[in-house]
């Protein structure tokens, strides 16, 4: 028997897509931005106004997701890892690592049930907390400063930089290289390849029950 | 042959030969029967005047009455009239110009009267310059008896005091001669007659003669003076020729009717007088090199001289009554500082000049009479009394030097003309000149010319206080108080007594060009030169991108704000096509101005990356003397230092280390800026049209820039230290260039290596992922199956 949770409502499905589409745009015409000169697919203004453009969309997109998360309260439900119970914690992560490197190999059951309140396994937790809490900001805001450098001349210094601000910038976009790659396959780990990709789609992720 | 007189037929022929031709002349005088009356039966009669082939119009009347008074009373006409054929008189003559035939019948005169009898003023007579009828008439000569009793005659009128005349224009003539006196006059023996014969010789005498004014009647009657006073002889003094050439009336210095004769006056006149008969004339002298120089004295300027006790001769020595010496001079000049040498210096001792300093060294360079005056020689309370400024002019209008302790000559002289061209001509000399005053004139000590021009600066300062403190923060102000020797200061500009605004773009580029020579080349092709030379009044000068008095170097000053102080409005303008999106915001433009200079985008030249140190405390370069001196290196070694590898180029390493240990001792940050390779390209501005409007020419990876590091020394040299083109996109960069970076251009590489690995290791964690479940799959399989 199988049991369907609704896990990802409507306004987390939209940013999801919409964050997917910028990611990737975004991550595309970064590196037209960073290798004008070697490759021309398309021209340098054009892969800037692309880029800013998206980087706005990006910025709308993410304030859709904290207004959404924060105002229904669900972000420290689902996000926030029980830093308070480190032993439950750590030894959840351990189990869920332990899951992904050997258990899923030796058809060992998933330690983590999703649950509209507990959409994330431990790792997902801490990744995503990351990910969402420091590196989408970062990579947000190191864009505004490189946008515009007068405007954001603030931001640039509090962030130590011109060169720093890049540095961070282009640091997360090698980041999401990796973590894109990473993301995609692991969203084809769920009980079928498309499981967690359909649910992402439809909402509701089916999971076998168990006995 | 002594025999011969002896003979009596010898004898008999020559009586008869002698007897014949005596005869035979006689026959030819007389035997036609014409004597005085004869002639004068016809000639005594008023008839028409002879017409002469040239127009002229010959009277052939005399009028017998006054022939008889003449001393030729009683000869015959033929006696002078010897050329006429009597055979065939009255039958005319042929008369070319009465000129002529005066000339011919004055041959005759000289028969008579021989050449050696005549006096020595009839020299020009003597040789046919003058006919004699010209003064003594055709036919009715006096004797010397006549002339006296006939001047008695004048003089009976003239003697006494009567009204004078009034000529035509207004003028009183009066024809007053006082007879003692004129008889006392070199004239007196020939009367009046010498000179005023038209009147003398005039029937209609005394009808008042047509006089049109005093100078016209005086040129008239001074042009006699010369047919009896020959040119050559009065040509015999240079001096006294040149007068006559000048036109100078020979009455001025000799004087009409009651001026004793000359050689008396000579004689009696003291020196002074003598001199000044000519010299209080206009009289010019011309020098060699084309100048004209006046040589008048004028007696009342002499009267107020200190000298005017003093005898002419006793500063022109050489000179007397008898001697007049020319001086060959070749210039003004020259001239001004030989007499001062020899005329002034000779009472005027070094002994006595040396006492006042100033004035020996100004004695000894420059002429005496440029202060003094030629003759108007000034009396020093005369000096004294004069205006501040006229006063230091009086030695500081002169060719003065001023000698520094090393050497170094400066001149003080202060040229008046320009001095009342400057916006300070109402100031006196003392309001910058401190401490001096008429009464006193401090002697002050230099080391040389820029220690001296050091005092200037403050002497500015005192009114001009905000811009020499501008000056002193600028490239100029510290090149200058770094000892630099052609570092300007505010007299270089504005010069030292000519002080003047610089109102026009033209006027300020001038100064700069002076030692910019090079930046002026450039700046010929640029758009503003062609808007200065189209007379375009906001066409910029030098000073409104650079600055007037705080210019500062090209790495520190913020040469973009310059250009926006005229080009408002740009920010909008450039925003049309340079912004961000989704916004349109000027401040991205300004990123852009902040980053590059106008001239990377708006001039044609090869385009650098310039990395400049600026010292976080001051905000100023740190200059390369500095680092060397915190480092403890010599000047020359702060080079080898940074380029440890000593391959001529700074890697990325390298700057990063030299940063380091510089920043241990002293806080520096880095500064970058895109700006042309060569700082002279800069001033070639080009039109809009050809600006660069294509952002991928700067952000792009393989833009040709050049890396370039530039200290500045004492001397506000720039000195240029190649980057590696890699220095700047290496991970030390991100250190050492921490506020500059230009997107894609200084990117730092490595990150694009970690790209491509974190994409690479993405994709190999699924795959590998997959793999181990694909190879796990009979397990898990197993496993389901409950084996």
């Amino acid at each position: 028997m199988k049991k369907r949770v609704y896990l990802h409502p409507v306004p987390v499905r939209i940013w999801h897509w919409v964050n997917a589409i910028s990611f990737i745009i975004l991550i595309l015409t970064g590196l037209q931005i960073r290798f004008i000169g070697k490759t021309e697919w398309i021209s340098f203004h054009t892969a800037v106004k692309i880029h800013s453009v998206f980087g706005f969309i990006l910025l709308a997109n993410y304030l859709l997701w904290f207004c959404y998360y924060f105002f229904t309260g669900k972000f420290f439900k689902i996000y926030i890892p029980p830093f308070w119970k480190p032993v439950d914690w750590i030894s959840g992560m351990i189990r869920q690592a332990l899951y992904y490197g050997y258990g899923i190999m030796v058809g060992k059951k998933n330690p983590h049930h999703p649950s509209p309140e507990h959409k994330f396994n431990p790792l997902q937790q801490v990744a995503y907390l990351m990910i969402m809490m420091v590196c989408i900001p970062l990579q947000i805001l190191t864009g505004l400063v490189l946008w515009d450098p007068v405007k954001f001349a603030w931001l640039g210094k509090l962030l130590g930089g011109l060169q720093v601000v890049s540095l961070i910038h282009t640091g997360l976009w090698v980041f999401y290289g990796f973590f894109i790659f990473v993301h995609i396959y692991l969203s084809t780990l769920g009980h079928t390849p498309l499981a967690h990709i359909i649910a992402m789609i439809t909402g509701y992720e089916e999971e076998e029950e168990e006995h | 042959m002594k025999n011969l007189y002896k003979n009596p037929i010898f004898l008999l022929l020559l009586f008869i030969v002698l007897i014949g031709g005596y005869l035979g002349f006689s026959n030819d005088l007389y035997a036609v029967g014409y004597s005085s009356k004869g002639c004068l039966k016809c000639h005594g009669e008023k008839m028409l005047p002879k017409v002469l082939p040239n127009g002229e119009k010959m009277s052939l009347y005399v009028n017998p009455k006054r022939y008889k008074k003449s001393v030729h009373g009683q000869m015959d006409c033929i006696f002078c009239h010897r050329s006429l054929d009597f055979s065939k008189h009255p039958r005319p003559i042929k008369i070319k110009s009465k000129e002529a035939y005066a000339k011919k019948v004055c041959r005759y005169c000289l028969m008579c009267h021989s050449a050696d009898s005549l006096g020595f003023f009839h020299k020009n007579a003597v040789k046919g310059k003058v006919t004699c009828d010209v003064c003594h008439t055709a036919h009715y000569i006096k004797s010397m008896r006549q002339i006296a009793k006939e001047t008695k005659g004048c003089l009976k009128c003239h003697g006494e005091k009567m009204l004078p005349k009034v000529l035509p224009n207004g003028e009183k003539m009066s024809l007053y001669v006082n007879p003692k006196k004129f008889a006392r006059t070199n004239h007196a023996k020939i009367g009046c007659f010498a000179c005023h014969y038209d009147i003398y010789n005039a029937v209609r005498h005394p009808v008042p003669a047509k006089i049109k004014s005093k100078e016209a009647f005086t040129k008239k009657i001074v042009k006699r003076c010369l047919l009896c006073h020959s040119y050559s002889a009065l040509a015999r003094y240079k001096g006294h020729a040149y007068v006559i050439k000048k036109g100078i009336s020979c009455i001025k210095c000799h004087g009409y009717h009651e001026k004793p004769a000359f050689k008396i006056w000579k004689r009696k006149a003291s020196i002074n007088e003598f001199c000044l008969k000519c010299h209080s004339l206009a009289l010019t002298k011309k020098l060699p090199d084309g100048e004209v120089m006046s040589v008048q004295v004028k007696r009342e300027v002499l009267l107020h001289s200190v000298h005017k006790n003093l005898k002419c001769t006793d500063c022109h020595a050489g000179f007397s009554k008898t001697r007049h010496p020319i001086y060959h001079w070749k210039s003004k000049e020259e001239y001004l500082k030989n007499m001062a040498k020899i005329v002034c210096q000779r009472c005027h001792t070094d002994a006595q000049l040396k006492k006042n300093p100033a004035h020996y060294q100004l004695a000894k360079r420059d002429s005496c009479i440029k202060c003094h005056g030629y003759h108007n020689v000034k009396p020093i309370k005369a000096v004294a009394e004069l205006p501040v400024n006229e006063y230091c002019l009086v030695c500081h209008r002169g060719n003065l030097i001023k000698k520094m302790e090393n050497g170094e000559v400066l001149s003080v002289q202060v040229k008046e003309e320009a001095l009342l061209h400057s916006v300070h001509k109402n100031l006196k000399c003392t309001d910058c000149h401190k401490g001096f005053s008429k009464q006193s004139h401090p002697f002050r000590k230099f080391k040389s010319i820029a220690d001296y021009r050091k005092m200037a600066t403050k002497i500015c300062a005192e009114c001009h206080s905000k811009e020499v403190a501008l000056y002193e923060k600028g490239a100029h102000g510290m090149a200058f108080a770094s000892g630099k020797k052609n570092a300007p200061n505010c007299l270089s500009c504005h010069g030292y007594h000519q002080v003047k605004k610089l109102a026009t773009a033209k006027e300020k580029m001038e100064i700069c060009v002076k030692c910019h020579k090079d930046a002026f080349n450039a700046f010929k092709d640029s758009v503003h030169y062609i808007a200065m030379k189209k007379g375009n009044k906001n066409a910029p000068a030098c000073s409104d991108c650079h600055g007037a008095h705080g210019i500062k170097v090209a790495s520190v000053a913020d040469l973009t704000n310059n250009c926006l102080k005229c080009h408002k409005g740009v920010e909008v303008a450039h925003n049309t096509w340079l912004y961000n999106p989704p916004f349109t915001l000027t401040t991205f433009v300004k990123a852009h101005f902040k980053g590059a200079s106008c001239a990377v985008c708006h001039a044609k030249g090869k385009k650098a990356i310039m990395v400049s140190l600026v010292k976080v405390a001051t905000k100023q370069p740190i200059k390369i003397e500095e680092v060397a001196k915190v480092l403890g290196i010599s000047v020359s070694a702060v080079r080898s230092e940074i380029d440890k590898n000593g391959d001529g180029v700074i890697q990325g390493k390298e700057l990063w280390r030299f940063l380091n240990k510089l920043n241990r001792e002293v806080k520096v940050k880095t500064k970058g800026r895109l700006v042309m390779l060569n700082p002279n390209d800069a001033h070639k501005i080009l039109d809009k049209t050809h600006a660069i409007g294509k952002c991928s020419v700067c952000h792009n990876v393989k833009a040709n820039f050049k890396g370039e590091l530039e200290l500045i020394n004492d001397k506000l040299q720039p000195q240029s230290f190649t980057l590696a083109k890699k220095a700047l996109n290496s991970v030390y960069a991100i250190p050492t260039l921490r506020h500059f970076y230009v997107l894609t251009l200084t990117k730092i590489s490595i990150l694009d290596l970690l790209f491509i690995i974190a994409v690479i290791g993405g994709i190999c964690f699924g795959l590998g992922h997959l793999t181990l479940r694909i190879l796990t799959a009979p397990i898990r399989r197993k496993r389901r199956e409950g084996r």
